[in-house]
């Protein structure tokens, strides 16, 4: 019979324990670049989630394919942060710390990246927020926080140009409480006063409230031109039907970001007329000449078909997508470039993709890009979209530089 | 002006599905006395249950105005049989212990509503069997929310009519009034308890499909109509159908009015201390009697 004494117990319960806990950090020669993936896979923006996660591991089956980077090959460990910015934190605390993650992309729900961002400097670890709040590229965020594709500010002062000259100069903005929509109704203010344009109402409204009448009836008609809109996927149909129902769509253009409305079909009477600014097109048709022969590779490699929809028939947000995409080839880039071999040269990677410049190619699908030094800013060509007879069809190509604005901070000046 | 009356349609729109909700409470309370806290869930049980008869008659028939009068129908018969099974297994071993019964119907909200969450997660959208808005008095608002109104007051009506009219409702009301005394004239009390009971419910599932084409369905629907739906049933009068109704509008039609000064959210608070107020003139309700 097996004899063990309390004591035996112990010491092999607690030789166990120190062995778990230092687990991830006792191998400090590294055998393969760990990828955490803080994704939204339950909660507001599940829609979102499983396809980021499944754009991440398209990329890193390719980089592994061709012999990982370095010839370390990538791993992928993904946690779900159920669009919740308490356990977005504990997620990224468990991938980073038990799970020995190198290197983390982040959630889309910017409430996760604003509260994530700490942590990134507080554990040393680099963080590609997938959210498009323009805090988190400012004060909000540190060195350690990259953001690989535009923010709200970046999309707004791609599109404000000509929205103002073609749409209207009168405007009456309505934005959902959430972050993503406040940074744009704040991103808009800023931008159409610097434009000479009037802003006849901003009307702000909870997430997914019961009935909206009540919000779009407060809509200034007589006096307004363009209505722009800020809300998740599902509040914007409702929204989209409440002024349709209320003939909004006759007597106003409605604009907003593709961001809204990036999981939805927009074959329906409430999207007919309304416009989007956006980062990629939807359609394969609509893309321009010079992304053609990148983007079948693109749609293939995620199962998008030529309408943007999955094989299951459900439309994608193909736009979106480029975010995590390019965060991956961003991370290979800086390994390469700076000799990165654990998180000890995380100073030399940072400092590597600190001002990089890149050119459409198969790592960066979307076109060329620039990242800026001073607050680690994607900046990218956008497009104008606008539904015709159900579906988005490009009306103009904006370039990267008419994205740009003065940085919020510089992160260079901090300590690493 | 227009804003003003458009805020004052709008509420009365909404008094008509609350009051629904409501008749249904209160009619489990005034026959079976049980406070039904899960009436919530079954109202997104109804919502949910009317997608899936869409979804299932999407490929069936091309016609969405009959699909979507099916699970107007099928859903709450669905939900109503389900409350009848309910109050025979769950509640009627713990007759006549109201604070057991309250306990035992918040956990039926709780399975009802993470069961949902389970097998359903995410949000669906049911469309409106009529889409677009007309113009009234230079006044436009959704076609639809008129058709909700109009069948709402149609329920509202067979209810009544089935109540006073039918031996159903004469027992039922005479259940209500004295159930030992009903029992001995030869009432079958436990079926009236179990059809009362599945009616109630089925009530607030009609309303759920009712409102499923204006609202997002989800598992936790149900939660804001049901805390109005207790307000309306205590400020009218615990029991009273009539009251019900006329707390309904009242709440209804205030939150709109005071839409027109401040926000929605502020609105529904200011609409709270009104009916707060109307329950310290009459603390019985507004046509309670004071034996509740």
């Amino acid at each position: 019979m097996l004899t063990c004494t309390r004591r035996d117990f112990f010491r092999t319960a607690g030789a166990g324990l120190l062995a778990f806990a230092l687990g991830p950090r006792a191998s400090a020669q590294p055998k393969e670049i760990v990828i955490g993936h803080q994704a939204p896979l339950t909660g507001a923006v599940a829609q979102f989630g499983p396809w980021h996660n499944r754009a991440i591991r398209a990329v890193i089956d390719r980089i592994n394919a061709a012999g990982g980077i370095s010839s370390l090959p990538l791993v992928l460990v993904t946690e779900d942060e159920a669009s919740n910015p308490e356990i977005g934190q504990d997620k990224f605390r468990k991938l980073v710390l038990q799970e020995g993650a190198d290197f983390v992309i982040g959630s889309v729900w910017s409430a996760t990246n604003l509260a994530t961002a700490p942590l990134a400097r507080e554990l040393k670890t680099v963080y590609f927020p997938q959210g498009i709040a323009t805090e988190i590229t400012g004060e909000a965020g540190n060195r350690y926080i990259f953001k690989s594709y535009h923010t709200v500010r970046g999309a707004v002062n791609a599109g404000a140009r000509w929205t103002v000259e073609n749409l209207g100069k009168r405007w009456t903005i309505v934005a959902s409480q959430l972050e993503f929509a406040q940074s744009q109704a704040a991103d808009w203010r800023a931008q159409l006063e610097a434009l000479g344009a009037e802003i006849v109402d901003v009307i702000t409204i909870p997430f997914r409230p019961a009935d909206f009448l009540p919000y779009v009836s407060r809509v200034n008609v007589d006096r307004t031109e363009v209505l722009y809109q800020a809300f998740t996927a599902l509040d914007t149909i409702r929204f989209l039907q409440a002024a349709r129902d209320l003939g909004l769509h006759e007597r106003l253009k409605i604009l907003g970001l593709i961001e809204g409305i990036d999981v939805l079909d927009t074959n329906s009477p409430a999207f007919e007329g309304t416009y989007y600014i956006t980062s990629y097109p939807r359609r394969a048709s609509q893309v321009p000449e010079e992304l053609q022969e990148l983007d079948p590779v693109y749609r293939r490699s995620l199962d998008i078909d030529e309408e943007g929809r999955s094989p299951q028939g459900t439309v994608v947000p193909i736009a979106d997508l480029f975010g995590s995409w390019q965060a991956l080839s961003l991370i290979r880039k800086g390994i390469e470039q700076s000799g990165w071999q654990s998180k000890a040269d995380n100073s030399a990677f940072i400092q590597a993709l600190e001002g990089r410049n890149w050119s459409a190619g198969l790592e960066f699908p979307q076109g060329d890009g620039f990242l800026r030094p001073e607050d680690h800013l994607a900046f990218h060509g956008h497009y104008i979209e606008h539904v015709e007879k159900g579906q988005l069809n490009v009306l103009l190509r904006i370039s990267r530089d008419a994205s740009l604005y003065s940085p919020l901070i510089d992160y260079t000046q901090q300590e690493l | 002006m227009e804003l003003v009356l458009f805020q004052l349609l709008n509420g009365f729109v909404w008094a008509w599905v609350v009051a629904l909700m409501a008749l249904g409470l209160n009619l489990v309370y005034g026959v079976l006395r049980i406070i039904n806290v899960a009436h919530g869930a079954f109202y997104m049980l109804g919502a949910v249950a009317g997608w899936v008869i869409l979804e299932q008659l999407q490929g069936v028939s091309d016609m969405y105005i009959l699909n979507f009068a099916l699970a107007l129908l099928g859903a709450p018969l669905f939900v109503g049989l389900l409350g009848l099974l309910l109050e025979w297994t769950v509640l009627r071993p713990i007759e006549g212990q109201p604070v057991i019964t309250i306990i035992a119907t918040f956990a039926l909200l709780l399975i009802l509503q993470q069961g949902v969450q389970l097998l359903l997660p995410g949000t669906q959208q049911v469309a409106p069997p009529v889409a677009g808005g007309v113009e009234i008095f230079r006044l436009r608002y959704p076609v639809y929310r008129w058709v909700l109104a109009g069948l709402s007051g149609l329920f509202i009506t067979f209810l009544w009519l089935l109540l006073q009219k039918t031996r159903f409702g004469l027992w039922s009301r005479a259940v209500r009034q004295d159930p030992e005394l009903a029992l001995a004239v030869g009432i079958p009390v436990p079926w009236i308890f179990g059809l009362t009971f599945g009616l109630g419910v089925a009530l607030a599932a009609v309303a759920g499909v009712l409102t499923a084409p204006i609202v997002p369905v989800e598992a936790s629907m149900g939660m804001d109509i049901l805390l109005d739906s207790f307000i309306v049933v205590i400020v009218g009068g615990l029991g009273s159908l009539q009251g019900a109704v006329i707390a309904a509008l009242i709440l209804q039609l205030a939150k709109g009015v005071f839409t027109i000064w401040t926000a929605p959210v502020a609105a529904h608070a200011l609409a709270l201390l009104l009916m707060g107020l109307l329950l310290l003139i009459r603390p019985q309700g507004l046509l309670g009697t004071d034996a509740d």
